[in-house]
């Protein structure tokens, strides 16, 4: 699928929207432009049960996040920590000038992972 | 071009003068509305820097050799044509990198403490963020985006030391009552500085009718190469103020505890200056003043008129006053502005997103940004409706 074509779909129809429980969470934005994620995580033996996004922002910062959800979605807490932001970028393929946009949600979910490990 | 030409200005030859616009983004025409931020430059500036180069590149002043005085000669030469630009003598001309530049060394130079900067809430971080160590007085702005004179009555008082306003507000596109404000400061003894960076490219400019004391402005934002702009000063606030930066060309005479300073406008632009960049802005200048700053103005108020027609139809949110220089900022409902810059450059229109180096304004206004799209003299009515046509397209492509 042309990426346009997917960043616009997840934009307007985006996945895994919503808040999640008793699970943990991380946020990230960035204040310049306003773009805010929150991530929920509902982790399970190791292994990520659930996941879902909230915010607000640009297309390419929601499409972004929820692209995210989907490809952690079920994967192991190993999985997640080790995935750089290279990684992620690699998988939304954004123009140099919106990187800053697509990590948002990215950020958050490492975020997250922060509140395990303290 | 021709030594002068008549209005309506014949924008097709002017565009074949500059050679970027022949370029295709993303496959369309290239349609540069990002006149804000940086001009475009055209064949004649190029060439004189290229030219320069190729023929009397050399070091200025003291040297005997026929390049270097070729050299200091068209150096002059270009502090000449822009004092000529704005009415000033050239001896008031000082060559600096931007506007920036030209306010730091103003803030660098003059006695604040035990008195008051008064600035507005419009003010392009440059005109803002270098008076914040001094006791800093910020004017409200109304509803419709213009100065609250009012307020700035209120806070031009016997403490004012130094008024420092923008002419022509790089968001809203507020033209400012400078002769107004520069009487005003001057009834309470205070010093007037007019940030230019916006009005200077785009109007007639008259620093002896604006009666400033300070005015400064950026080469690339009419025309000429990055990396020089201009702080014009009266002369006998100049030569009565201590320099700025020390070194060479500054100084007259030297001895190993001790020096004494050069004349103007060289005791404000110490070491190698960018020789080259001063020459552009001269070829810059040289083209401004062959279309004629009357014709400029006149060619942005049409555009602007035209360009503000078609979005009030189509309800976008529109900033800034009726009364404005050749920029609008506004938002898309419901539409990231990082989204529609993104979108319409996907149609080969480049406009800025964002806060435009302005965050206390946006705060003011309760937005985070907006889109700008900011005309100069090689733009059209054409492709202002492109413009406007890939915004409708947006606007249906990216409501959710």
């Amino acid at each position: 699928m042309d990426y346009e074509d997917r960043i616009l779909d997840h934009y307007k129809n985006p996945r895994n929207y919503g808040k999640i429980k008793g699970g943990i969470s991380g946020t990230a934005g960035d204040l310049l432009c306003g773009d805010v994620v929150t991530i929920y995580l509902k982790v399970e033996g190791n292994r990520v049960k659930d996941v879902k996004f909230e915010g607000e922002g640009c297309a390419i910062s929601m499409a972004s996040a929820s692209i995210l959800t989907e490809l952690i979605k079920g994967k192991s807490l190993d999985f997640l920590k080790k995935m750089k932001e290279k990684d992620f970028l690699d998988e939304v393929k954004v123009v140099r000038t919106r990187v800053s946009c697509a990590l948002v949600g990215f950020r958050a979910m490492k975020n997250a992972l922060k509140s395990l490990d303290a | 071009m021709p030594s002068s030409i008549p209005y309506p200005m014949d924008v097709e030859r002017i565009r074949e003068d500059f050679p970027i616009l022949k370029r295709k983004i993303n496959g369309h025409p290239l349609i540069y509305f990002d006149n804000t931020a940086t001009t475009q430059k055209p064949v004649q500036v190029i060439n004189a820097i290229k030219e320069f180069y190729e023929k009397y590149n050399a070091n200025i002043h003291r040297g005997v050799h026929t390049l270097s005085q070729e050299a200091s000669e068209l150096y002059e030469k270009a502090h000449e044509k822009v004092a000529d630009f704005i009415n000033a003598d050239w001896r008031e001309v000082i060559f600096v990198r931007n506007t920036t530049e030209a306010i730091n060394l103003v803030a660098n130079i003059l006695d604040l403490e035990d008195g008051e900067v008064v600035v507005s809430m419009m003010e392009h971080h440059s005109n803002l963020v270098p008076w914040q160590d001094k006791n800093l007085k910020v004017v409200n702005i109304k509803e419709d985006g213009t100065l609250d004179m009012e307020d700035l009555k209120e806070k031009i008082t016997k403490k004012t030391k130094l008024v420092a306003i923008t002419h022509v507000s790089n968001v809203l596109g507020t033209i400012n009552p400078v002769e107004e404000i520069g009487k005003m400061a001057h009834e309470v003894g205070a010093l007037f500085l007019v940030d230019g960076a916006q009005s200077v490219p785009h109007m007639p400019i008259d620093v002896r009718k604006m009666d400033c004391d300070f005015l400064a402005f950026s080469g690339h934002k009419m025309l000429g190469p990055t990396g020089i702009g201009v702080l014009y000063g009266k002369k006998d606030l100049l030569e009565e103020l201590p320099p700025f930066l020390k070194g060479g060309d500054m100084i007259s005479h030297v001895w190993v505890d001790r020096a004494t300073w050069n004349e103007l406008p060289w005791k404000y632009e110490a070491g190698t200056p960018n020789i080259a960049g001063g020459v552009g802005l001269g070829a810059a200048v040289d083209y401004l003043k062959a279309v004629g700053m009357e014709n400029v103005r006149r060619h942005e108020e049409e555009l602007v008129r035209y360009a503000l027609d078609g979005l009030s139809s189509l309800g976008v949110e529109i900033y800034g006053p009726e009364e404005r220089g050749g920029l609008i900022s506004f938002n898309l409902e419901g539409v990231h502005p990082h989204d529609v810059a993104y979108f319409l450059d996907k149609k080969g229109i480049a406009v800025r997103s964002g806060h435009h180096c302005a965050q206390p304004l946006m705060r003011c206004l309760g937005i985070k940004g907006t889109v700008r799209a900011s005309f100069y003299i090689y733009n059209t009515k054409w492709e202002i409706d492109k413009f406007l046509d890939a915004l409708k397209e947006i606007q249906y492509g990216l409501r959710r």
